[in-house]
Order: structure tokens, then C-alpha cells, then sequence
């Protein structure tokens, strides 16, 4: 998937894992993973992720 | 007051003169007004505040006004000392050097001890005295002017996350003991290293955003994940974004993890000027390809 003219933020998910990243402009993502969604905000990315099933690994640090 | 350990120098007559070494120096510059002396835990400690004046305490965070002007800040203590100054900038910003005598005793724990400390220009320390400290998460944590890092024991370490998090004047990672760390997330994240030196990553469970916007990092070792600890599905969640990964230090971390045989990790190599994936060795495609299959999610530069 990609790369894109904007920021994304990538769930990618299966039966045993969720993957939650951000990707820079201009990159692209490459998963083994049976599910990738792309969403414009952060926000959005990380209520489907959470939705199925990501924990946040530690609070946001900038 | 108690003398933790000596320095002996020969005078100018051909005696020899005793010094003491305190346990900690700090280099102070004050614009004029308060600096707390900040520490955590149950503390009991002489201070010199460098301007004449002196106490004893047993507060975590003991106030001093100064006038304005530069100062020489001596603190012994005879048990444990931990430093916590947790990016409460009022007082990390007038911080300008840190020094430790080899009687100083950190006990375990220097989460955020130094955090915020962005003037500090030297820190300098006894090798020994933080060889019994299991925490160095965020210790030197913000301090921004700190060009250089001596090496320091820290064999008993475990949480090595956010050590030299936003050390942006940092040009380099000492060869540190890192044999029992199991948490490297935002380790260096926005230092100003080249190259990172191999580290013992043997029981590593995880590295969030470890190198993240190193936007000058070039240069990663081969093999440095061949064998780690059990990681996290998340391990390597921007861990080389904004980075400038040429296409060898590429190959050296796809064929490693691939090595690792871990499986369902997510994994990112891009933005900044890290190596497009048309630039890649063969050897780093294939191990590549062999994450990917292994329910890896990588991002990288096209």
C-alpha cells in the first residue's frame, strides 16, 4: 500500500496480531498480515485499532 | 560532612594535598531567584550550595535562592542518593554539568533523574557507581547540549527506554553494557549519532521508536537481533523512521530479524533519507520477502 501524497496511519490485523504505524509521505507498507486498512488521521487509525483488539504500548510521547 | 572518597594532588611546595570527592557536583548558572535541589525516595544529605552556604536535609526537593551568577554545588550523602529532577525545567535548566565521585551511591532507579536538563554541556561519572542501577529510563532524557557520554556500568540494567531520548546534541552511544536490557523503546530517539556501535540486545523484548528521527544515522551493525528476548508484536513501531539508513545497514536489519525468526511484528524503515526499497540488496529482499510471510507489517521508502 502506498506511498501517499499525505501522511497515513495503517491498522493492519489478523486472527493474532493488530499492527498500529504511522506512514511518512512518500513511503510505502508491505504486510503479512490477511487485513490493511488506511486511515487520514491518527485519531481514526487508532479507534480501529483499538476496536480490534490494540493495546497502546505506553502514552504517547512526542 | 562526611568524605566519600579523595583526590591527591601534589602542591606546588612538593607536598601532597587531600581533597575530597564529592558525591555529586553540579555545575549551577543562575540568573538570580530559586533552584530546587531535586531527589526522590527517602534522602538525607549535605549540601554546599557553592555560595557560602551549607545544610542538611532530608527533603526531595530542597530550595536555594542565588544571586545571579555561576556555582560550583557539592552534595555527599551516606546512603542512597537518586537525583530527580523530572523535567521540571525551572530548575534542570540551570543545570550545566553533573559530576559523580566514585562514593556515590544511586541505589536502583535514575528514571528521569536528569530529565529536562538541556544546558548541561558535561556529565561525568565514576564507572562503578551505577552498577547496581536497573533503570535508566529517561535518566539524561532531554538534555539537548550534551555533545558527549562517558561510559558507564550498566550491567544491571533492564529498562534502558528514553535514556538518551531527545539528546540532540549527541553524537555518539557509548559500547554500554546492555545484556540484560529488556526495554529500548525511544533509547535514542532524535540523538545526532552516525552510526550506532553494536549492543548486546540479547534480552530485548522491545524498541519503539528506538532511533526515530536520528534524521543522520546512517550506519546500523549487522546481527544485532539475531537473538533477543521474546518481542512484542509492536517491537519495531517506528523504530527507523526519519532516519538515513544507507541500503547495507538495511540488509544488516531485515537479515537479522529475519534470523531472529520471530513472527507478526511491525516493523518501520521509512521516511527521511533511509535507502528506497529499488536501492535494496538481494540478500535484503529475500529476508524481506521472508518477513513479510512471517505476518510482519514493514513500512519503508519506495
Amino acid at each position: 500500500m502506498g506511498p501517499f501524497a499525505e501522511i497515513k496511519w495503517v491498522v493492519c490485523h489478523g486472527p493474532d496480531v493488530v499492527h498500529f504505524s504511522e506512514l511518512s509521505i512518500g513511503s510505502s507498507i508491505t504486510t503479512g498480515q490477511p487485513n490493511c486498512e488506511h486511515f487520514d488521521t491518527e485519531e481514526e487509525g487508532l479507534a480501529r485499532a483499538v476496536e480490534l483488539g490494540y493495546e497502546r504500548p505506553f502514552p504517547a510521547v512526542t | 560532612m562526611r568524605l566519600t572518597a579523595t583526590r591527591a594532588s601534589v602542591t606546588s611546595g612538593g607536598g601532597v594535598a587531600i581533597t575530597a570527592l564529592p558525591d555529586f557536583t553540579y555545575g549551577i548558572t543562575s540568573a538570580g531567584g530559586v533552584f530546587n535541589l531535586r531527589s526522590a525516595g527517602t534522602v538525607n544529605y549535605d549540601v554546599e550550595w557553592g555560595d557560602g552556604d551549607a545544610e542538611t536535609s532530608t527533603l526531595n526537593t530542597l530550595p536555594h535562592t542565588y544571586v545571579a551568577g555561576s556555582y560550583s554545588l557539592l552534595v555527599n550523602s551516606s546512603g542512597v542518593y537518586r537525583p530527580y529532577f523530572n523535567n521540571v525545567t525551572a530548575d534542570a535548566n540551570q543545570i550545566t554539568s553533573v559530576a559523580i565521585g566514585p562514593g556515590a551511591n544511586l541505589g536502583t532507579d535514575l528514571l528521569n533523574a536528569w530529565y529536562g536538563a538541556s544546558n548541561m554541556t558535561s556529565f561525568v561519572c565514576a564507572f562503578d557507581v551505577t552498577s547496581g542501577v536497573t533503570s535508566f529510563n529517561s535518566a539524561w532524557r532531554g538534555c539537548s547540549n550534551l555533545a558527549t557520554f562517558p561510559l558507564i556500568d550498566t550491567s544491571s540494567g533492564t529498562d534502558f527506554s528514553g535514556m538518551f531520548f531527545n539528546c540532540t546534541g549527541l553524537t555518539n552511544i557509548p559500547s554500554i553494557d546492555t545484556s540484560n536490557g529488556t526495554d529500548f523503546d525511544n533509547f535514542c530517539k532524535r540523538t545526532a549519532i552516525t552510526t550506532f556501535s553494536a549492543l548486546d540486545f540479547s534480552s530485548s523484548t522491545r524498541f519503539l521508536d528506538a532511533w526515530y528521527d536520528c534524521s543522520s544515522l546512517a550506519d546500523f551493525p549487522a546481527n544485532m537481533f539475531d537473538t533477543t528476548g521474546t518481542l512484542i508484536s509492536n517491537a519495531f513501531r517506528q523504530s527507523w523512521s526519519i532516519c538515513a539508513l544507507t541500503a547495507q545497514s538495511i540488509e544488516n536489519i531485515l537479515v537479522s530479524l529475519d534470523t531472529n525468526g520471530a513472527s507478526n511484528i511491525t516493523l518501520a524503515i521509512s521516511g527521511g533519507t533511509n535507502a528506497g526499497k529499488t536501492t535494496w540488496s538481494a540478500a535484503a529482499v529475500t529476508a524481506y520477502d521472508n518477513l513479510i510471510a512471517k505476518g510482519w507489517t514493514i513500512s519503508f521508502n519506495s
